[in-house]
């Protein structure tokens, strides 16, 4: 080896000293990994209480075995502070680990604080590096300190159970739509739109709920958390709650924005109803201009299929064409009532004033034009899928 | 070429196709306790049109139809071919829709309904290009695991059995004349097999009669006991009677929800008639057109295949329509009014030849 060689060497070792290894790795033993956040603001005395539901690693999959295994599967952790910041930092009083954010699935406020402004809590989540903003976001009807101390049976986690829940209800009966994250909310409202997001509330209790005893309790009615109380969707306007949707008006308020989904719906009919499950396929809007207003055309195409009905079943193309008729009208016209009814309390829930923006940016008022734009629905409906049956049992005994 | 007994399970499989899950029903709503007895006469009736078939393909040995007509008609009979081509396509959408829409229903309703179409397509076309043999080989190989399987399931289901369902019996032996479509659909859309006909080593005509009259056996013994285990009201209503047969199947605490083992045996047989009706198609082209390539063609008649059968019908109600109103009368023009036709200018042609020689 000649004496280059050795200089060389011996620098190389002397690099090794360099090498850092994992001097600041962190076990996952030592991170608390939170699955769920909450947020309240006393609106008087201007304090933060956040709350953080911490999974306890403990009662995982692989834990179910272990000694502990009849633990509470997450635990709620609560802190003030005249801050945001100030109350994270607080937590350390009684979080033992490090606060791990990357894994949170959804995150609640509290009513009172969506109603004064969600504005500061919203750019301190954008500016925190290790929380998403991907994540629902749902307004708490009624005490959130109740909500965050409440299990859910059947999915313990009280994150997964809600996030599972707003699929389910997004799927099969369009109550919620897909854009209800923190950044969706951002984005709507720095675009001066409106926004829905789900409502959340806990259900009558019994004996102490946020005890693990409640997992021996049959009605799973009580003692848990459902998606809204009486209204499902709270409507947000510049960061602000301005006011609730209730189930049917929430339904048809995803199938005017496009939301694609299927829903069950009961329509008059012939003197008594008929109940239908709808798909919707395709939302077409157009503007057009009459007599310097705008008119915005919106058209909806739905398919349904006769698994629901079971008050009347269409055998000839005659009948078929004048259900689907029928189905057309009934339901332009219900949502056109919806639209009305909301512009009338300012709420542009369709995003007409975007639209216009969009469209026409040249426009010198364009909230003026919005709100004096004419909306005109129509819709189109056309029978696609069946049920198991080609024609109705039809000896008398049904409902009257 | 293919054997004797591999067109014979051919035809039998082809006729069982679409038909024990879209007509079931219809036949009992017609035919209510009587209904066992209309596949058969239906069935008499497709052997007595197989007969003219028969004689046609016999008057011009090693020619299919599509041939015949362009040595009857000369160039007019490429626009039967053409003819024969979009029906054979025709019939082969609808079945494709039929799968689906089953599927829909059944158990997977969230898949979409082109997915079925494209995939069945897709083997079908594989299966094609290798060849008749290979048709006629696959179909003998996997035709065990369909009868036995499939009439396993039906006898474990007649734990449920009530002769009452079926009483009083031979009140209506004539219901078939209620419901002609049956004639059509399924036993003179078998017309399409006879593009295989010539394909067969021997003996094709004695297997094409004995499969269809073993096909209208089988329906008749499914709608027989249906009839037995469901009643004709239930049957008569319900859109797919064997899936809610096995369905309801309850042997013991052990044997429960076996439908799925039924669902494989159905889309089985509907790949069946796919697979004939494809291979009909595309030999038509073949015959017309002589082309060197093979898949183009394929190419091209799945993505018609598959775009047809999603806009064939819209909704049940038009299926239905479909099924009972016009098939019989549009079938009849190809299977009855066409053939004929052919035979009767083959047979001008050929005694103004032969008084010619003879002069």
């Amino acid at each position: 080896m000649s004496r280059r060689q050795r200089a060389a060497a011996a620098v190389l070792a002397l690099c090794a000293a360099l090498l850092s290894s994992c001097w600041d790795k962190v076990e996952i033993n030592d991170l608390s990994l939170v699955s769920l956040a909450g947020l309240d603001r006393d609106p008087e005395s201007g304090i933060y209480t956040v709350y953080l539901q911490v999974i306890n690693p403990a009662t995982g999959a692989s834990a179910q075995d272990a000694p502990g295994g009849e633990q509470a599967p997450v635990y709620t952790y609560a802190a003030s502070g005249k801050s945001l910041a100030e109350a994270q930092v607080t937590f350390y009083k009684l979080l033992p680990r490090r606060m791990f954010l990357h894994h949170t699935k959804a995150v609640l406020i509290s009513e009172r604080a969506a109603k004064q402004g969600m504005r500061d809590f919203l750019n301190f989540s954008e500016l925190q590096p290790d929380a998403r903003t991907s994540i629902p976001l749902l307004i708490v009807d009624g005490s959130i300190d109740e909500v965050m101390r409440t299990f859910t049976p059947l999915d313990w986690n009280p994150a997964d159970a809600i996030t599972s829940r707003l699929n389910l209800l997004h799927d099969y009966a369009m109550m919620t739509g897909r854009r209800i994250e923190l950044r969706d909310v951002i984005e709507r409202t720095e675009r001066e739109e409106l926004i829905v997001i789900p409502l959340i509330s806990a259900t009558p209790k019994t004996g102490d709920h946020s005890n693990w005893d409640v997992k021996a309790e049959i009605n799973a009615n009580r003692n848990q958390l459902r998606v809204g109380r009486r209204a499902i969707g709270a409507v947000i306007e510049n960061y602000r709650m301005v006011g609730r949707l209730y189930e049917n008006d929430l339904i048809m308020y995803h199938v005017l924005i496009g939301e694609k989904g299927q829903f069950v719906r009961r329509f008059p009919f012939r003197g008594g109803h008929i109940t239908v499950i709808m798909k919707t396929k395709r939302m077409e809007r157009r503007l057009d201009w009459k007599a310097g207003k705008p008119v915005v055309r919106l058209r909806l195409r739905l398919e349904f299929s006769t698994i629901a009905m079971k008050e009347y079943f269409p055998q000839t193309l005659d009948e078929l064409k004048k259900l689907e008729q029928h189905l057309n009208q009934v339901f332009a016209e219900e949502l056109k009532t919806f639209v009305d009814k909301t512009r009338r309390k300012g709420w542009d829930l369709l995003r007409i004033r975007s639209l216009l923006h969009r469209k026409a940016p040249n426009l010198p008022d364009p909230d003026q034009a919005a709100s004096e734009a004419e909306i005109k629905i129509e819709v189109e409906t056309r029978l696609r899928g069946m049920g198991n049956l080609g024609r109705l049992y039809d000896g008398a005994g049904g409902e009257p | 070429m293919i054997s004797r007994a591999q067109f014979y399970l051919l035809t039998v499989n082809f006729t069982l196709g679409t038909t024990l899950f879209v007509t079931i029903n219809e036949i009992i709503q017609r035919g209510k306790r009587d209904a066992w007895m209309m596949p058969l006469w239906a069935g008499a009736y497709g052997m007595l049109a197989a007969l003219l078939w028969i004689l046609l393909l016999r008057s011009s040995p090693g020619k299919s139809p599509v041939q015949i007509a362009r040595e009857a008609w000369g160039p007019a009979g490429v626009i039967v071919g053409i003819l024969y081509l979009l029906w054979f396509c025709m019939i082969g959408a609808w079945a494709l829709r039929n799968v689906s829409d089953f599927m829909n229903v059944t158990i997977m309703p969230r898949t979409p309904p082109s997915m079925f179409h494209v995939m069945f397509l897709l083997v079908a076309s594989y299966t094609v290009v290798q060849g008749t043999e290979t048709i006629g080989r696959l179909n003998g190989i996997v035709t065990p695991f369909l009868v036995f399987p499939f009439w396993t399931i039906l006898m474990l289901a007649t734990v449920d059995w009530d002769w009452e369902r079926l009483l009083p019996a031979f009140q209506n032996p004539w219901a078939i004349l209620r419901f002609p479509a049956l004639l059509g659909f399924p036993f003179m859309e078998t017309f399409a097999l006879t593009m295989l006909y010539p394909k067969v080593r021997s003996g094709a005509a004695g297997a094409l009669l004995l499969g269809l009259a073993s096909a209208a056996m089988s329906i008749s013994l499914v709608v027989f006991m249906v009839t037995g285990l469901l009643g004709p009201e239930r049957a008569g209503r319900i859109n797919y009677p064997i899936y809610t047969v096995v369905q309801e199947v309850e042997f013991g605490e052990i044997i429960v929800n076996i439908h799925s083992v039924l669902i494989v045996i159905l889309i089985t047989l509907i790949f069946i008639k796919l697979l004939v009706l494809l291979y009909a198609a595309f030999e038509t082209i073949r015959e017309l057109s002589r082309p060197a390539a093979r898949w183009p063609h394929l190419v091209a008649l799945s993505i018609l295949l598959s775009a047809a059968a999603v806009v064939i019908y819209e909704n049940p109600i038009q299926n239905r329509i479909l099924s009972n109103k016009i098939t019989f009368a549009y079938d009849s023009f190809y299977t009855i009014l066409i053939p004929s036709l052919m035979l009767l200018s083959l047979r001008i042609r050929r005694a103004i030849q032969s008084r010619g020689r003879r002069s």
